[in-house]
């Protein structure tokens, strides 16, 4: 290389601080920050290796996953079925009342920004609230049960549901509703043909999804005494019945995969069909 | 009769459509050519207000559609059809249910909304897809359909308005020779079969010679030109083009002078 391009004329960009300080300082923060962690939290990297032999332990314990009986096996399954019954009426709900929300919080629909920014800080605001932490109140609220564990999900989901929509809203083609409105359409009608068609598939497809998602949600509320097949393995757990509890979590796995398959058909067929 | 009295579009400091003044017969078939953006589109949306003028009037036989509003807004629409470049159509719904959109006008939402469109309609609507050699595609999603019968789609729409007058904005732009032959045919024979006024925009000025009774040119958003097509000159069309006028005039007023559109459109002819 050397012999073949002449030496530079102009002034070369030096290394420094200004090229190098950034990222080794962002990486120093980094590692900063983990020490921190593992020392405000006394951890000690010793009672994780022995308890590691403990894990193992567990996991010999969960061996084979059983139910024990075959009415302790009933009991599960009618738990379980409560769970899918809080996921799938939480997030119904939360999608039929997000729907509204959605328009309200799109820009090409309400076309006024105060509304717009009020409406889309507000949905982020109540969006941050967790499931767990919705199922905590509603317990207060209407008692222990899977009506809390459904209204949490409502809850939870509602706002994020809410604005997923109002993008799909905003993004759509603007050409539908015009074509629409020149018929001599109402802006209802310009919506209803305009926009709905085409918001209609991200709609299904978000609210199988949630559904999937909250099965798993039901299950971790169902600990705190929210309904459903949550208590059991919590239970289970707490009196070290580790067969038991491998069992259920292999109920729920099943449960996820089954719906997952079903959410997955219906999606194929809306994307070819209409 | 449509009358467009002094009609106005700024957009900031830019004029789109300046002062236009003009009047339209019943039944005739007129052409607004001029470069892109000339203020064609923009003239055009304002009839059907999808664009509100900045000043001036339009009437359709006296009344001031500029002044309306609500449903009286929706009957005009209902009344003024319009086709569009890019068709427009739902690509969601199938194709008799795009057409039946031109049928909103005459229903009830609560018909409307869940699509329990009367037979009469549907049988209406079945018959401009007829009319228009779209029939054995009914069933088919829109955005199936190929650029040339989406178009006609957007026809058959239009039709089933009963509209008195259709506002087509380059209705042939996105479409090559040959189906835009089959559109400008479409659109030539509603006007002929049922005396529907047609206000077409066209960048070709071969098309508006082939079709038009009469073209209005525009430049600048201001109209320049009002004649029959034989009057529209070279020099004439020069001022109208101006820079793109080598791009049409090459191409129109080269062989092809006399109005034929065989070297145009050789699939067609």
């Amino acid at each position: 290389m050397s012999g073949m391009l002449p030496a530079p004329q102009g002034r070369l960009p030096e290394y420094g601080w200004r090229s190098h300080g950034p990222g080794f300082l962002g990486i120093g923060i980094a590692v900063g920050l983990f020490v921190f962690g593992v020392v405000r939290l006394d951890l000690a990297p010793a009672r994780f290796l022995s308890g590691l032999a403990r894990l193992g332990d567990i996991m010999a314990l969960m061996m084979p996953p059983s139910p024990e009986t075959w009415s302790r096996f009933l009991v599960y399954l009618d738990a379980l079925g409560q769970t899918l019954a809080i996921a799938v009426l939480g997030t119904t709900t939360a999608a039929v009342l997000a729907l509204p929300l959605g328009f309200l919080a799109a820009h090409n629909i309400i076309a006024n920004n105060a509304v717009h920014f009020l409406s889309r800080r507000l949905l982020d605001t109540v969006r941050s609230v967790d499931t767990l932490i919705w199922a905590l109140i509603w317990i207060n609220v209407v008692g222990l049960g899977p009506f809390a564990g459904a209204l949490a999900i409502a809850s939870a989901d509602l706002c994020a549901l809410a604005k997923l929509f109002s993008e799909a809203i905003e993004t759509a083609d603007r050409r539908p509703v015009e074509g629409v409105l020149a018929s001599g359409g109402s802006r209802a009608a310009s919506v209803r043909f305009g926009i709905v068609p085409q918001i209609l598939p991200v709609f299904v497809s978000q609210v199988l999804y949630y559904i999937e998602s909250n099965t798993r949600s039901a299950t971790i509320i169902g600990i705190v005494g929210a309904g459903g097949i949550g208590l059991h393995l919590s239970e289970m757990i707490r009196v070290l019945e580790w067969q038991q509890a491998s069992f259920i979590i292999l109920m729920v796995l099943a449960a996820v995969a089954m719906i997952d398959a079903i959410s997955r058909r219906v999606r194929r067929a809306m994307m070819s069909g209409r | 009769m449509l009358e467009i009295d002094g009609l106005s579009r700024h957009y900031g400091d830019v004029r789109a459509v300046d002062n236009v003044t003009l009047s339209i017969e019943k039944g005739a078939f007129v052409g607004v050519i001029g470069r892109s953006g000339a203020g064609k589109s923009t003239l055009l949306r304002m009839i059907n207000r999808l664009t509100e003028p900045t000043a001036g009037a339009v009437r359709w036989d006296g009344t001031a559609v500029s002044a309306l509003g609500g449903s009286g807004l929706h009957q005009w629409r209902r009344r003024c059809a319009m086709i569009f470049q890019q068709f427009n159509l739902i690509g969601r719904l199938d194709v008799l249910d795009n057409v039946l959109i031109g049928r909103l006008g005459h229903t009830s939402a609560w018909r409307a909304f869940p699509r329990l469109w009367s037979r009469a309609d549907r049988e209406m609507a079945f018959s401009a897809l007829e009319m228009l050699d779209l029939a054995p595609f009914a069933s088919n999603r829109a955005d199936d359909l190929s650029g040339g019968q989406q178009q006609r789609v957007a026809i058959c729409r239009a039709l089933v308005q009963e509209p008195e007058i259709i506002l087509a904005d380059e209705p042939v732009a996105s479409l090559d020779p040959r189906n835009a032959k089959v559109v400008m045919d479409a659109l030539a024979r509603i006007n002929r079969h049922f005396g529907i006024t047609v206000l077409v925009n066209l960048h070709s000025l071969d098309l508006a010679r082939a079709y038009c009774g009469r073209v209005v040119g525009m430049a600048q958003g201001r109209l320049v030109f009002d004649g029959a097509p034989d009057a529209l000159t070279e020099a004439a069309a020069r001022e109208l083009y101006g820079m793109e006028a080598h791009e049409v005039l090459d191409a129109d007023l080269g062989p092809t002078i006399g109005g034929s559109l065989a070297s145009a459109m050789p699939a067609a002819a």
